[in-house]
């Protein structure tokens, strides 16, 4: 092959983006199916199948497929150890997306648990790439 | 938080981690010769069941809870990955890891207080 280079759409690194935001949209629809509907089923309860009835929950489901298909993609082209620590920003998009799009309030310790998380999760994300290599 | 909702919340990540694996090692066991149809299907059923587990916990923790609050527990399917690991395959665990433990605990903790 001639030319190996991708072009700029299949690019690993934008496509870890998309996958970030396709994730983060697919949390909020999932949120919003979650709470839409408690299905007859006491909201105490563990389990919530009453979710499926509704179309956010689907929306939710589809966007997380889509997200991990391309997270797959993105695999072939980027170590583990790299795709895991770049994944981490996540941490940052879900609770952003929750607080613009669901008006959630993000307190002091709330946020500074965030970044605690976030600071954890990418000491830890070379030595977990192995250890899924190895699992 | 609850603590049966914190133990949810950990609950549904070793399902998610554990789920993930299994479906690992399916997908490892296509390689063989002669495809050991008995071992992918044990394995691809059990990953599948325990992600089913995880999604409905999952959507039962975000009825009741902020996902601000909830999601940050994500951070601890890393650990855990490299937890089963060291517990199960007796890999050596980094200092730098060791700290980030600490801080992914800490900082689920934060999240989690009332």
């Amino acid at each position: 092959m001639r030319n190996t280079r991708p072009a700029w759409f299949l690019n690993p690194y934008f496509q870890l983006g998309v996958s970030a935001i396709m994730l983060s949209a697919a949390e909020i629809s999932l949120k919003i199916g979650a709470t839409a509907d408690a299905g007859g089923a006491a909201v105490t309860a563990v389990f919530n199948f009453g979710a499926i009835t509704s179309f956010a929950t689907w929306i939710g489901i589809l966007l997380y497929v889509l997200s991990f298909m391309i997270w797959l993609h993105v695999l072939r082209l980027m170590p583990l150890t790299e795709a895991y620590s770049l994944t981490n920003v996540v941490h940052i998009t879900v609770p952003a997306a929750a607080w613009f799009f669901l008006n959630e309030s993000i307190s002091t310790n709330r946020a500074l648990g965030i970044s605690f998380v976030l600071c954890g999760a990418l000491l830890v994300a070379a030595p977990s790439a192995k250890a899924e290599e190895t699992l | 938080m609850t603590y049966l909702a914190i133990g949810i919340c950990v609950l549904c990540q070793i399902c998610l981690v554990a789920g993930h694996i299994l479906l690992k090692h399916a997908m490892n066991a296509t390689h063989a010769a002669p495809r050991p149809w008995a071992v992918i299907s044990r394995n691809v059923a059990g990953g599948i069941a325990l992600l089913n587990v995880w999604f409905f916990l999952w959507l039962g923790l975000l009825r009741n809870w902020d996902l601000s609050r909830v999601f940050p527990f994500e951070g601890l399917s890393p650990l855990l990955l490299m937890l089963g690991a060291w517990m199960f395959l007796g890999e050596r665990v980094p200092p730098r890891a060791w700290l980030g433990i600490v801080l992914i605990g800490v900082g689920v903790s934060l999240v989690a207080q009332p």
